[in-house]
Parts: C-alpha cells; structure tokens; sequence
C-alpha cells in the first residue's frame, strides 16, 4: 500500500532490509548526486518502465528533489 | 538613486533585484555582492529555481 | 524524508559524481568552541582565545545553533550573559553545499567563518574561509590534472 514517509531513519530502516530505491530526477541530476544503491527511474517511464526493472515482492522507495 | 529608482544606499540583490534589508550570506547591510534569501539557495543548490513539473 | 535535498542536507552519504568532491560539512572543522546562551561572556572568551579561535557557536542542549559570537561580540567589554551579546539566528548554510561554491562566496563577501548545520540546525562545524580556500585550490588542480591525464 503506498504510503508517504516523512522520516529518514524509516528511509535508512526500509534501505537495510533490501528496499529498492528509485530516484525519478533528470538523469543529469540522478548521476551528480543520489541515495546509495538507488535506480534511475525518470518520471515519464515509471508507467512503462517500472514493472520490468522493478521487484514487486520487494518494498520499493521513490523520491524527488523535495516535498513540493 | 539606483539605475531602477531605488534611493541610493538601498541594498538590493544582485540576481534578482529585490530589495533588501541585509545580505542573506554575510548580513551585512553593505555588501557590494548582496544576495537574496532565495536566489542565495538556488546558487547554494538548496533549492531550485523553477519546481520540476510534478512539483517534487 | 523530505526528499533528497533533505537527506543531502542531513549530511548522509550519497553516490554518484559529486559525492567524492568536498562539501562545506567535509572541510567544517568540529572542533570549534561552543559555549550556551547564559554564560558569561568573560568565561567564554578566555575558553575561546585558549582554545586558538576567534569564533563560538552558542548552542543549547541539542546543538541546535541559536547564535554566533565573533570579533567584535566576542570582544565586548561589558560582562553580560552570551545572549545579550551574540549575533542570533545567524546565517547557517547545509553541509551538502560543495566546497568551490563556499569559498567564491566567503571570498566574494569577505566573510571569516560559516556555521554549518544540518537541516534540523544543529551544529555540525564551523568552515573557515582559508580552509575552504584551500581545498577548492586543491580540487581545481586535482580536476586539472585529470583532464590532462585524459588527454
């Protein structure tokens, strides 16, 4: 069930039990700068692109820039 | 007066031309590098100067 | 969270081409006094000079930073708690921001130290100029001498 998170530790938490995290930025800012382990996912491909690279049996953290 | 009408002595800044009370980096009311609470994030990369598209 | 300007602003890790270049939180030195606002200004200063700095961040119980004492408020003659005398609500700048971009502006506003905190504002360190000077020179030689290398 998708939720929002507002709390770093609950990021970190879901990270270390094998959480896959998708940054959905411009490539340029994704590869200057993004969370370890993350997965480049822009936008506009979430909807064709997500249910090939991503694990469904697996919980999956998205973010952006800010909470705008 | 300032090239935009302002009185002289009136600190404003250097990206965007706001007034000011105090630069934003060095809070001084003369600095000749005077910057404004936002343009100073946007150059720091603390913020953005146009939201993305989705607002994220 | 917030997104990853706020995880960059905490100071937490990240990857990717900016990540091995020095941040302002990276060259921040941690060892820079603090003193909380209902001290005696005199005490804080001998601590201060003691200790070889010329600056003291006035924080409370949880580092959070409520003001600055530098030159001149560090100086003041009168003996007055440090909350008569600081400069409150200082100017503070994220840990994440890269080290160039501090220097040209401490330069470009001749400003002696930044406090660096975290995007809670607690204290992480305080930047000197000349260490921020000092390490944007090294990065600009050290990006030359990769370009050369490319070539």
């Amino acid at each position: 069930m998708p939720q929002e998170l507002h709390d770093r530790q609950k990021v970190q938490e879901l990270m270390d039990r094998g959480a896959q995290v998708v940054e959905v930025l411009p490539l340029e800012e994704f590869e200057e700068d993004h969370l370890p382990g993350a997965i480049h996912l822009p936008l506009r491909k979430i909807e064709t692109e997500a249910r090939r690279r991503l694990d469904p049996s697996k919980p999956t953290v998205v973010y952006c820039w800010d909470s705008a | 007066m300032t090239p935009t009408g302002e009185p002289s002595g009136t600190l404003i800044c250097t990206r965007c031309g706001v007034i000011l009370e105090l630069c934003a980096f060095c809070e001084r009311e003369e600095c000749p590098e005077a910057i404004c609470y936002r343009c100073l994030r946007i150059e720091l990369g603390e913020s953005m100067a146009e939201p993305h598209v989705h607002g994220g | 969270m917030d997104g990853k300007l706020d995880w960059l602003a905490a100071g937490l890790p990240t990857e990717g081409t900016n990540a091995a270049r020095p941040r302002a939180g990276d060259v921040a030195r941690k060892d820079v006094p603090t003193c909380r606002a209902n001290e005696p200004i005199g005490e804080v200063r001998q601590r201060v000079r003691a200790a070889g700095w010329d600056a003291c961040v006035v924080v409370n119980d949880e580092r959070v930073v409520l003001g600055l004492l530098r030159g001149a408020e560090l100086d003041t003659e009168q003996d007055e708690p440090v909350e008569r005398a600081m400069r409150p609500g200082p100017s503070t700048f994220r840990p994440h921001v890269p080290i160039e971009e501090m220097a040209q502006f401490m330069v470009a506003h001749d400003l002696p130290t930044s406090p660096i905190t975290s995007s809670d504002g607690r204290l992480i360190g305080v930047l000197r100029r000349e260490d921020a000077v000092r390490v944007a020179h090294e990065q600009h030689e050290h990006d030359e001498t990769s370009e050369e290398a490319k070539r």
